[in-house]
C-alpha cells in the first residue's frame, strides 16, 4: 500500500513545478544547460510530444535550425500517432488525474509547431520546404475549423508570405485574406487589431493582380488617405524581421476541496493560467534610409488563456467523475478495514493534480515588421524597446540580398524580467518553491 | 530445491534478454512496405521506372534521331516538391537519372551543381596533370532537352480514414526552341485507415 502512495505521489510531480529551472537557464543564454534540464525532466513517455516541442524551440533559440527542424518532424508523427485513444490511458485519466494522458499538443500548440517549422525553413533559405508546412498548416487549420477553434491569423500570415516569396501571388493573395478574416473574428479578450502591415499587403496584392473592386473596398473601408503611396511592385525584396518575445504563460494547479459529512475528504483539482507580460515590447527596424515599427502579430498569452477557459466545462465534467471513482474506492476501503480507507482517501487527494503541462518555450508575443530593400548587401540595426519606450539593446544585421528575394531574420528575447508570472487568480493557494 | 531454482532463474534470464534485444530483420529492396501512407521508396522507384520507360517510348526520341542523326542528350532540371509532404527529391531525381541512363536510349549530362564540380578538377588539371591525360576545356555537350518536373498532393481526411492521392508531373522541354516535345504524369492513390484505439 505504502508502495503504491510512493508511486502515486512521484507521479504527481507537475510540469510548473521544475520548468523555472529550465527557464533561467535560457534567459541566461545557456541553451545548453536548458536542454539537459529539459532531458532531465521529462524523460516519461506520456510527455515524449512535450519533449520534442520544447527541445526544437530551444534548439530554434541556440540556432541549430536544421535539428530544430529535424526534432519538429518527429513531434508531428507522434502527434499523429497519438491522436488515437488510448484504452489504459483514458482509464488512468479518470481514476488518477489528467496527467496519466499522452500529451498531444493544444490546437494552437499544433498550429505553431507548423508556424515555427516554416520559419526554421524560411531563415534556412528553402522556401520550397516551408512551402510544404503551409500547405500541412491549411489541412490542419481547415480539420481545426470544423471543431470550433479559432483561425490563427498570424498562422494565415506566414503562409502568404511563403507564397510571396515563392512568387506565388494568388496563394499569397487568399492566405492574406484568410489572416485578415481571422483577426476580424478573434475574441476580444486577444486584445488584437488587424495589423497595418496586413493591410498594406493586402492592398499590395489585390492592386497587383488587378483586383480593382476589392482594392477599393478596402481602401475605403481602412480610409487610406488617397495621396499614400502603395508600392504595387510585389516581388520587391525585402527583409522580414521577427521578434519573438518572452515566454509563454506557465499553467499551475489549483484545488478546491471539501470534506463530506462522513469525514472524507474530496479534492478536486483545475488548471489555471498565470499570465506573463514581455519585456521587450516593441522592436524598430532601421537602414540608412528608412525605419519600420515592429507590429503584434500573434498574442500567445492571450491565446492560450482563453483556450484553456474553452476546455474548462470539459475539465470540471472530469474531475467530478474523478472524485466520485476516487470516492467509491474509499468506501470499498473503509469498510474492509479503517486505516486503509483513510490510506486510500489520501491517496485519492494527492493523486489529484490538474495537467499543466503546456509547451512553454513558445514566446509570449510575436511582433513582425518587413522593410523592402533593393538588391546587394544591407546593414540593417534594429532596436528593441521595453514598454516605457526605452531602449533595452540593438542589434545589426548584415546581409546580401538577392533581386527580388526575402531574407528573414528572427530574434528570440528572453530576459529575466519575462520569468515573472503575474497573478490572474488572486485566491490561488499554491506556488511552488 | 537448488536446481529448480536455479531453472526458473534461467527462464527469468532469457525471458528478460529476449525482450530486451533490438530485432533486425532484413528485406529486399524491391519489397513493398508501406508503413504510415506517405510517400515512400517504393513510389519513387515505381514512379521514375514507369515514366522514364514512356518518356523513352514516344516519337520525339525517333524524331530527333531522324533529324541529327545521333542521340538526344537529356539534363535533368528543377524537380519542384508542391506536395504536402517533405519528400526527398534526391532519391527520386536519381532514380530518374538512372532510369534514363541505364536505358541506353540517349545520352544524359551531369547536372549544374555536379558540373561545377568537373570544372574545377579540369582546371586543376591543367595546372597539375601530365600534359597527355589533361582533358581539355570547351569540350562538354550541350544538353538538347531539359526535364523538369513537380509532385502534387491531395488529401482528402475524414475521421480516420483518409485518401492520398500524389501526382507526379514530368516535362521533357527541348533547350533550342523551348517547345514541349514530352509530357509525362504519373497517379497514386492510397487509402489509409487509422487503428481507432492504441493500447
Amino acid at each position: 500500500m505504502a508502495g503504491l502512495l510512493v508511486a502515486l505521489l512521484s507521479s504527481c510531480a507537475t510540469y510548473s513545478d521544475w520548468v523555472s529551472e529550465m527557464e533561467y537557464e535560457i534567459a541566461d543564454g545557456n541553451t545548453e544547460g536548458a536542454l539537459d534540464s529539459l532531458e532531465k525532466h521529462l524523460d516519461n513517455n506520456r510527455d515524449q510530444v512535450l519533449y520534442l516541442l520544447n527541445r526544437a524551440m530551444l534548439l530554434r533559440i541556440d540556432g541549430q535550425l536544421d535539428a530544430s527542424n529535424s526534432v519538429f518532424e518527429k513531434a508531428k508523427a507522434l502527434i499523429e500517432n497519438l491522436t488515437i485513444i488510448s484504452v489504459s490511458e483514458q482509464g488512468a485519466a479518470l481514476s488518477i488525474n489528467e496527467m496519466m494522458r499522452s500529451y498531444t499538443g493544444e490546437f494552437y500548440e499544433r498550429v505553431l509547431l507548423h508556424v515555427y517549422a516554416a520559419l526554421n525553413y524560411l531563415e534556412l533559405g528553402k522556401p520550397q520546404e516551408a512551402r510544404v508546412e503551409a500547405l500541412q498548416l491549411d489541412a490542419l487549420l481547415n480539420e481545426f475549423a470544423k471543431k470550433g477553434f479559432y483561425e490563427d491569423g498570424f498562422a494565415r500570415y506566414i503562409g502568404g508570405i511563403i507564397y510571396e516569396t515563392l512568387h506565388e501571388w494568388d496563394d499569397a493573395l487568399i492566405d492574406y485574406r484568410k489572416a485578415y478574416q481571422a483577426y476580424l473574428k478573434y475574441p476580444e479578450s486577444y486584445h488584437m487589431n488587424v495589423p497595418e502591415q496586413l493591410k498594406y499587403d493586402l492592398l499590395r496584392m489585390t492592386r497587383y493582380l488587378g483586383l480593382q473592386d476589392e482594392y477599393e473596398q478596402y481602401r475605403n473601408q481602412w480610409e487610406i488617405p488617397a495621396d499614400r503611396p502603395i508600392n504595387i511592385e510585389p516581388d520587391r525584396g525585402e527583409v522580414v524581421f521577427l521578434l519573438h518575445s518572452g515566454l509563454a504563460p506557465l499553467k499551475y494547479s489549483k484545488n478546491i476541496s471539501v470534506v463530506t459529512s462522513d469525514g472524507e475528504l474530496v479534492t478536486i483539482s483545475m488548471p489555471y493560467y498565470a499570465t506573463r507580460e514581455p519585456y521587450v515590447t516593441s522592436a524598430i527596424v532601421r537602414d540608412a534610409e528608412r525605419s519600420v515599427t515592429a507590429e503584434m502579430f500573434e498574442n500567445i498569452n492571450a491565446v492560450a488563456l482563453y483556450t484553456l477557459d474553452q476546455q474548462k466545462p470539459k475539465f470540471i465534467t472530469r474531475a467530478i467523475a474523478r472524485a466520485l471513482l476516487k470516492h467509491q474506492a474509499t468506501e470499498t476501503a473503509s469498510d474492509k478495514n479503517d486505516t486503509l480507507g483513510i490510506i486510500v482517501n489520501i491517496a485519492g487527494v494527492l493523486s489529484e493534480r490538474a495537467d499543466t503541462r503546456s509547451w512553454s518555450t513558445l514566446p509570449n508575443r510575436v511582433y513582425l515588421a518587413r522593410l523592402p530593400l533593393g538588391e546587394g548587401r544591407h546593414d540593417i540595426r534594429v532596436e528593441l524597446r521595453d514598454s516605457s519606450n526605452a531602449v533595452v539593446i540593438t542589434r545589426e544585421y548584415s546581409f546580401n540580398l538577392k533581386r527580388n528575394d526575402k531574407y528573414f531574420i528572427s530574434l528570440h528575447w528572453i530576459d529575466d524580467g519575462d520569468l515573472v508570472s503575474l497573478t490572474s487568480n488572486p485566491d490561488r493557494q499554491e506556488r511552488r518553491h | 530445491m537448488g536446481a529448480r531454482l536455479s531453472l526458473v532463474l534461467a527462464l527469468i534470464a532469457t525471458i528478460a534478454m529476449s525482450a530486451c534485444a533490438t530485432k533486425v530483420e532484413r528485406i529486399d529492396a524491391d519489397e513493398v512496405k508501406d508503413l504510415s501512407g506517405q510517400w515512400n521508396d517504393t513510389d519513387s522507384r515505381l514512379v521514375s521506372e514507369e515514366m522514364i520507360a514512356d518518356l523513352l517510348s514516344r516519337p520525339w526520341r525517333s524524331d530527333f534521331e531522324r533529324l541529327k542523326k545521333k542521340q538526344p542528350t537529356v539534363i535533368v532540371g528543377g524537380m519542384r516538391n508542391l506536395s504536402q509532404e517533405h519528400i526527398n527529391l534526391n532519391t527520386f531525381v536519381r532514380d530518374i537519372e538512372r532510369a534514363l541512363i541505364n536505358s541506353g536510349k540517349v545520352s544524359f549530362v551531369a547536372s549544374s551543381v555536379e558540373r561545377g564540380d568537373i570544372r574545377e578538377e579540369r582546371a586543376d588539371q591543367d595546372l597539375h596533370a601530365r600534359e597527355d591525360t589533361r582533358k581539355p576545356m570547351g569540350q562538354e555537350i550541350g544538353a538538347d532537352f531539359m526535364l523538369k518536373g513537380e509532385i502534387n498532393t491531395l488529401f482528402d481526411k475524414e475521421g480516420k480514414r483518409q485518401v492520398r492521392f500524389y501526382q507526379v508531373d514530368l516535362t521533357l522541354i527541348s533547350l533550342a526552341d523551348n517547345r514541349k516535345v514530352w509530357l509525362g504524369q504519373k497517379k497514386i492513390k492510397k487509402f489509409v485507415t487509422k487503428a481507432s484505439l492504441r493500447p
